[in-house]
């Protein structure tokens, strides 16, 4: 394992230095910046003070310097105005929208996504989980056939449709209020069990908008897997000879067939934080995604390429552990006949 | 007797991983005044790195032979170990690529006390493998479901 670990380690930062790359080009792709559309509209008011802030933040993040020397500053691997102060240092630079460090920004809506997206993870697995393994043990049964139904309903409801629904559906039948993850009252109020109370009882709306086609996607890859594992031979020899029947589901079948999930763990760490920005627009959710989403239309440049370089950076690391977790859990070679080097 | 030692080619290749892993954490760390975070995360994956330049070293002293009685390794972590005292045999096969192709296999024995890990970049590994597995065979030592998949796909398998 060690050997493994050690390549993988190497192989994730060579990921991280490329895609620090393509975030940087992508972002300055655009032709002009945040700053120079800000100081071409305040030299049209002849506002001076905020022309001279402007000025300064542009020399400060070094706005002025060639492409590959605001790259390298921006990591924090060459020196600024201030010495090494890039992503490597914790510094994420400045938000020019919001005129505060990006880490303020990012903080402020980091606790909600949190807790929004694990609820989402949770509510998927609790709810695909035994479904699927329903759907495999008793394949073409009654039962079968309408959790297929009702999984196909899932996959191919557009997920912003089923937000609006259920917002009317809360709002006409529980009174609650429309879009959000709490009642208005309680924005920019410090935390309270009121306020606790209030993220609660909206939580479930965009828990199960945006869970709902995980649900299904899972449902159908687990009964699938699970399937497949269950024809096989080890499954028959141990049946004939007596194992019990969830003895030998849980021993063997169900791990094999988890196996694809755990790969997909690594895309988890990153969807913790930021999933499914579009329906968080349509609820009007308080979390990364429609952050993202209004940093990359106003070009706000570090907002928009740290927040994209946390969510690669989790991405990338979660990548990492679940390859951990593969190589510990099934170390087998696929190609059968060839040998290794 | 089949005596073999570590290739230089693939000793050369796992000194570059390890020199490029410190000579890349130490310069993070030296150079760049990392955030805490970072600085711990670095400082971790350089020990990993220096961890496996040891055992670099140590693969480079390392000779391996093995006949029909037993298999002997000689180096820093030497060891012995007689055919008819394995009690466990595990063969995994690692690959960092998504397709999971141009890996490598690990083998691993023991006996009551002592154990033995060789990689597939030994010469004659498959042979080794297969030696193995034949003795597992006769002392009833139980195969795991990869280590059986592994020795079929090595063409290892008794």
């Amino acid at each position: 394992m060690l050997a493994y670990t050690v390549r993988r380690v190497l192989v994730m930062f060579l990921t991280l230095a490329v895609i620090s790359f393509i975030t940087f080009v992508i972002i300055q792709l655009p032709p002009g910046d945040y700053l120079s559309n800000q100081i071409a509209e305040l030299q049209s008011q002849g506002d001076k003070a905020a022309l001279e802030r402007a000025a300064f933040l542009r020399k400060q993040y070094g706005l002025d310097k060639p492409f590959l020397e605001q790259y390298a500053i921006w990591v924090g691997i060459w020196p600024g105005e201030r010495g090494f102060s890039g992503l490597l240092q914790g510094d994420w630079g400045w938000s020019f929208e919001h005129d505060m460090p990006v880490w303020e920004v990012v903080r402020e809506r980091l606790l909600l996504s949190f807790v929004l997206n694990f609820s989402v993870i949770v509510f998927t697995w609790a709810v695909a989980f035994p479904i699927g393994v329903y759907a495999a043990t008793h394949q073409y049964s009654w039962g079968d056939h309408g959790l297929t139904l009702i999984g196909y309903l899932g996959l191919a409801t557009p997920n912003f449709l089923l937000a609006l629904v259920l917002m009317y559906f809360a709002n006409v039948q529980f009174g609650l209020s429309i879009g959000g993850l709490m009642d208005p009252e309680y924005l920019d109020q410090p935390w309270s069990w009121a306020k606790v109370g209030s993220v609660l009882s909206h939580l479930w709306i965009p828990v199960i908008v945006i869970g709902t086609s995980g649900t299904a996607a899972m449902i159908r890859r687990l009964r699938a897997n699970l399937l497949d594992e269950l024809q096989k031979q080890y499954v028959v020899t141990a049946r004939a000879k007596g194992v019990p029947e969830l003895r030998l589901l849980v021993k063997y079948p169900l791990r094999m067939a988890l196996n694809p999930f755990i790969a997909d763990l690594g895309n988890l760490l990153p969807s913790l934080i930021s999933g499914s920005a579009i329906v968080s627009v349509v609820l009007s959710l308080q979390t990364e995604g429609p952050m993202l989403l209004d940093a990359l239309r106003s070009q706000d440049q570090y907002l928009a390429g740290s927040f994209l370089m946390f969510l690669a950076l989790l991405t990338v690391v979660g990548v990492f552990l679940s390859d951990l977790a593969l190589a510990a859990l099934d170390p087998r070679i696929r190609l059968t006949g060839r040998a290794a080097k | 007797m089949r005596v073999e030692r570590y290739p230089a080619r693939s000793l050369a290749a796992d000194y570059a991983r390890a020199a490029a892993g410190i000579a890349l954490c130490g310069a993070l760390l030296g150079l760049a005044a990392p955030a805490r975070a970072v600085a711990v995360a670095a400082a971790a994956a350089g020990a990993l790195f220096l961890l496996y330049f040891a055992r670099t070293v140590c693969r480079q002293l390392t000779c391996v032979a093995w006949d029909e009685t037993g298999i002997r390794v000689r180096g820093p972590l030497g060891a012995e170990i007689r055919w008819a005292e394995l009690r466990a045999m595990r063969l995994r096969y690692y690959s960092t690529r998504g397709d999971r192709e141009g890996g490598w296999m690990q083998l691993r024995l023991q006996d009551s006390s002592r154990t033995v890990r060789i990689d597939s970049d030994l010469p004659g590994f498959a042979d080794l493998a297969r030696a193995a597995a034949a003795a597992a065979a006769r002392s009833g030592v139980e195969l795991d479901a990869a280590s059986a998949a592994n020795l079929r796909a090595l063409e290892a398998a008794p």
